[in-house]
């Protein structure tokens, strides 16, 4: 029995005269893949994941973070308002306004108060919590979590709980106690230099366990050896501790320095909770510069007023964090 | 013989004072800084009459359950909690693979231009949401995300500081391990689910836990600008809207805390050590 | 086989096609009217009324949402410009202002209007009707009068027996009232006065109790335009009855609790405060024995604040017609009389019977009193633009300015004076509307 059909038959016979045809008269082609290379090929297979991830990914990144950084600059130079229609170019009459403005003033210098109180507190604290963790105390796990419990915990409740804790009068927890040391009250809310000061250390309360866990972690990491080389060389314990360990450390500490920097100049939440309320609430002195950015732009709805503030906050956050790196790499030599 | 009897014996631990000093600082210092949230706790079982008595107590004369009982007719807060676990959930989901595969493709890949792009996600680590609120806002509410779960999601689905970790972490892996695949006939999306992705699991889990954590606790101007209907709060944002009802209310305002408080804090008490770790880890990598 | 199933399936095609076409038309005729509110206390006075209107009205739906305190001018905001705003707001005049400005509002229809006219307070109809166009703009709901309220166990104690008509008086009441401890902090306040607080609200207070009795303004109609109106005299004489108050008489304290909360807890002896309190003391201090009386006189002028809140409708309004004649409904006398009951607010009607509510609040009849005293000058907010920030920067001046005693003398207090008004210029100015 023949395994093929005549009508296949007939079609294979015609398909050779045709090939037979075709390979006499013409030349032989290139074939040139497309650009996706071979199929199954690395070239395609890999050309194919760029596309499907990385290019989404990367137009997500340009969005979320390039765009927005960029325009920053351009709405500042406009008076875009969010009701008012028209929107049209001033220069740098945003600019002058904030200048002009005692409350802008204000809140600047608010916020470097708050870098310079909250860093150096986070940063000394952190480290002298992180020694005493390393020095093989028992229970150890049991402090670090203690220290590291209030860095996950959000904002808005510890600012309400902080709050209510320092309320003046007799109602205050902090004046109770101090009443009952004997001393006298001491104005938490009404005091402009006090609520910042208050403001700050809940801002530090919160982020110190951040620092005495990597600092702790840093520490973990300097080898053990050297330790013990430098005790049987006859040095104290303060003596290693501040020339083998810390210096072992030094980029935790540059690291440290520069999220606390970035983190106190960018507060806003515990101002925010601090600032609100008719009942009791610090007044307006404590803003910072985010509270007024967030004021401007979402409270009077002006838009490039309020980017013009959120220039100011990148420039000077980007030109710190600079400077702390060029100080603290130098000091490395 | 005796003398080596002689030298274990004068080995014994000496408990010293400043040993003991040690102890009672770290003592001080932990219980103060847990303190207010212990009195928080002790406070939202009070009744109101004791909250405002002098002089204050710390444990509840009279155990109470009336704060926690009136808090669903102040607001949902069972709603805000869900919301909270909702945008932490997607926002985690996309980092994981998001920052995963970006680093493996800045890592494993060459390309033009790819040095530049990944200096261009190095030098966005450093600046903070606030420096570009408005114009986020502005772009996620000409596409009308305002109010929407996709807008309060959508700032938080890249992490630069991830795709920076993950990619240290990636180049560690061997590329001879990747070659083999290859050869041996992968796709790359093979490559990277069944190699790359395991072999940076550690890595991968921390990033997420740190944003976890970041997106909870640490991300609030964007949800208050962004959430405009009561459907969409998050709990801190739902706590501080409703603070208002809470006037005299000390003990509801504390349960209302307490409860905010409440989930995060029992994520860590069981994921204590991963936790920790994760965010001391992403740190440490530069 | 397969032709049966095939017909049944085809059948039933049929069968639903025909009852959605049956049921939608009726679905289709209900009208429904979504309504955006930004207060609590209103969301559930207007839900309850929304279901009592359906039954009336069966053809009717309404939804009520409420977007608490900021949220709602922020949602506003964005979904205003593009069309997507709800049926009916419910919201002050000066957060709907700028939306008709833009062209985004319907107006109130001549019918709704003339009945308006004949049935709210003249003060309310022609402040709520823009200069422009002679037009009302807002229906207005409830409104904010401030009235002083007072504690009458401590004013039996110090043996008050009347209740002070003009400020001075009030500031010997507080004197007598005030108590301090042994240390020479104050305990109770005699006069509470609002120091602090989030927003505009300092300043707004500050208006009516210390601007008002003498007799000016934060911003002076000049034409078309306006100009700072408190840079004189009289302005620094405002200022400083805050100041004598904190730092010369020391009735009030910065360190006391205020507002509502603070006379909840029985630590003031008096302050000034919408009809709200009313309800919020029987739900949280119903022991506190308190009244009420009109902001008392000052020496130029008698009146106080009464910011009249409404009812709007954006142009994207589906259906306009039943819209406000809901919005009209809301304000008749049974829901007036149900709004002060449930709500606290007091509703914008003068001349309704409210004897039901004077059972439950007897000091709600101070407040309908005033309202309906043609001698008290009730202000209401401006119509204008700007006004948001520029009371914003006034309260946050304030509150600096409240906290220093060396503002006792007159000539730095004349330069606080002139900055502040130097900055509500400025602000007019940015919106070109500073009149030369």
């Amino acid at each position: 029995m023949r395994l093929v059909s005549l009508s296949d038959q007939r079609k294979f016979l015609s398909l050779k005269i045709d090939m037979k045809r075709n390979t006499n008269s013409i030349v032989k082609k290139k074939f040139y893949y497309n650009w996706l290379g071979r199929p199954n090929s690395l070239k395609r297979s890999q050309v194919l994941f760029i596309l499907t991830v990385f290019i989404p990914l990367i137009a997500l990144f340009l969005i979320i973070r390039i765009i927005p950084i960029v325009t920053v600059f351009g709405i500042s130079l406009t008076n875009l308002h969010l009701i008012r229609p028209v929107t049209k170019f001033v220069g740098i009459r945003n600019f002058v306004h904030l200048l002009g403005d005692e409350q802008f003033i204000s809140s600047f210098f608010n916020s470097v108060e708050y870098v310079v109180v909250a860093v150096p507190l986070e940063i000394v604290l952190g480290l002298t919590f992180a020694l005493m963790l390393n020095r093989k105390v028992k229970f150890e796990s049991l402090y670090e979590t203690l220290y590291f419990i209030p860095y996950i915990l959000p904002m808005v409740p510890v600012a309400i709980i902080w709050k209510w804790f320092y309320t003046p009068g007799s109602f205050g927890l902090a004046n109770y106690l101090l009443g009952s040391l004997g001393l006298p009250y001491v104005p938490w809310m009404s005091n402009p230099k006090i609520a910042l000061l208050i403001t700050i250390g809940i801002h530090v309360w919160k982020n110190l366990g951040y620092f005495v866990i990597i600092f702790l972690v840093g520490l973990k990491n300097v080898p053990n050896n050297l330790r013990e080389a430098s005790k049987i060389d006859g040095a104290t314990n303060w003596q290693t501790i501040r020339l083998i360990e810390l210096p072992l450390i030094k980029p935790i500490i540059l690291y440290g320095v520069v999220m606390a920097t970035v983190w106190s100049w960018s507060a806003f939440t515990e101002v925010y909770i601090m600032t609100q309320g008719t009942d009791i609430s610090t007044g307006a002195e404590i803003q910072v510069l985010v509270y007024r950015l967030y004021q401007e732009a979402f409270v009077f709805h002006n838009m490039g007023r309020g980017c013009a503030v959120s220039l100011v906050v990148f420039l000077i956050s980007l030109g710190i964090v600079l400077l702390e790196f060029k100080i603290l790499r130098w000091k490395e030599r | 013989m005796k003398e080596r009897i002689g030298q274990t014996e004068v080995q014994k631990k000496k408990i010293s004072i400043s040993r003991v000093v040690l102890y009672v600082c770290l003592l001080i210092t932990s219980v103060t800084i847990v303190m207010p949230l212990i009195w928080v706790i002790f406070t939202s079982f009070k009744e109101k009459a004791e909250i405002i008595s002098i002089p204050p107590t710390l444990l509840p004369r009279i155990w109470t359950l009336s704060n926690y009982i009136k808090l669903p007719k102040v607001a949902p807060f069972f709603l805000f909690f869900l919301n909270s676990i909702f945008i932490c959930s997607v926002s985690t989901f996309f980092i994981i693979f998001g920052c995963s595969m970006a680093g493996y493709i800045f890592a494993k890949y060459k390309f033009k231009g790819q040095t530049f792009l990944f200096f261009l996600v190095m030098g966005t680590i450093l600046v903070p949401l606030q420096a570009y609120l408005i114009p986020l806002y502005l772009i996620v509410r000409s596409i009308g995300w305002i109010n929407t779960y996709r807008g309060m999601v959508f700032p938080l689905i890249i992490m630069s500081s991830g795709i920076f970790f993950l990619r240290q972490n990636i180049l560690a892996i061997p590329d001879e391990l990747i070659d083999a695949a290859r050869i041996d006939g992968c796709s790359e999306f093979r490559v990277f689910w069944t190699i790359i992705f395991p072999l940076s699991f550690s890595a991968t889990a921390a990033i997420a836990i740190v944003n976890w954590v970041y997106t909870w606790s640490q991300v609030f101007i964007w949800y208050l600008v962004v959430a405009n209907s009561e459907k969409l709060f998050t709990m801190e944002l739902g706590l501080m809207y409703f603070q208002r009802n809470y006037v005299t209310d000390y003990g509801g305002i504390m349960a209302a805390c307490v409860l905010c408080l409440l989930p995060i804090l029992a994520v860590f008490l069981a994921l204590r050590t991963r936790i920790i770790e994760g965010v001391s880890f992403t740190g440490m990598k530069y | 086989m397969y032709k049966k199933s095939f017909v049944y399936l085809v059948m039933t095609g049929i069968l639903t096609v025909c009852l959605v076409g049956i049921i939608s038309p009726l679905a289709m005729s209900k009208v429904r009217i979504s309504m955006w509110t930004a207060f609590p206390e209103m969301f559930e006075f207007e839900k309850s009324a929304g279901r009592r209107y359906e039954k009336l009205h069966p053809n009717v739906e309404i939804e009520v949402t409420l977007f608490p305190q900021r949220a709602l001018d922020e949602k506003a905001a964005a979904a205003l410009p593009a069309g997507e705003g709800p049926d009916l707001i419910d919201f002050h005049k000066i957060g709907v202002y700028p939306y008709h400005a833009a062209g985004l509002m319907d107006v109130v229809p001549s019918d709704v209007a003339e009945w308006a006219r004949e049935n709210l307070p003249a003060f309310v109809f022609n402040a709520n009707v823009d200069p422009r166009t002679n037009r009302l703009i807002i229906l207005p709901l409830y409104i904010n009068v401030e009235c002083m309220y007072y504690n009458k166990d401590y004013f039996k104690e110090a043996g008050f027996t009347t209740l002070p008509e003009d400020i001075y008086e009030q500031m010997m009441y507080a004197e007598k009232l005030v108590k301090y401890d042994t240390a020479g902090n104050v305990t109770r306040a005699g006069l509470d006065l609002r120091l602090s607080g989030g927003a505009s609200g300092t300043a707004q207070k500050f208006w009516t109790q210390a601007m008002c009795p003498y007799g000016v303004r934060p911003i002076d109609p000049v034409g078309d335009k306006w100009r700072a109106g408190y840079d004189n005299e009289w302005g620094q004489k405002a200022l400083k009855y805050y100041l004598d108050a904190v730092h010369k008489y020391k009735v009030e304290s910065l360190d006391i609790k205020s507002d509502a909360e603070g006379f909840g807890l029985g630590i003031t002896s008096m302050f000034q405060r919408e009809s709200w309190v009313m309800a919020y003391l029987r739900d949280h201090a119903p022991e506190i024995n308190y009244s009420a009386f009109p902001m008392p006189k000052g020496p130029r002028s008698w009146g106080g604040g009464g910011t009249t809140i409404g009812l709007s409708v954006p142009k994207s309004s589906v259906h306009k017609k039943e819209t406000w004649a809901f919005a009209k409904w809301l304000l008749n006398d049974e829901n007036s009389v149900r709004l002060f009951c449930e709500a606290g607010w007091q509703p914008i009607r003068g001349n309704v019977d409210y004897s039901e509510v004077y059972k439950v609040f007897p000091a709600a009849r101070v407040f309908v009193e005033v309202l309906n005293t043609p001698e008290f000058k009730l202000f209401d907010y401006e119509l204008m633009p700007a006004i948001d920030e520029i009371h914003t920067r006034i309260a946050e001046r304030l509150m600096v300015a409240f906290k220093k005693p060396e503002l006792l003398d007159p000539e730095k207090l004349a330069k606080v004076i002139d900055d502040m008004a130097n900055e509500t210029n400025r602000i007019l100015a940015d919106y070109d509307l500073l009149a030369k």
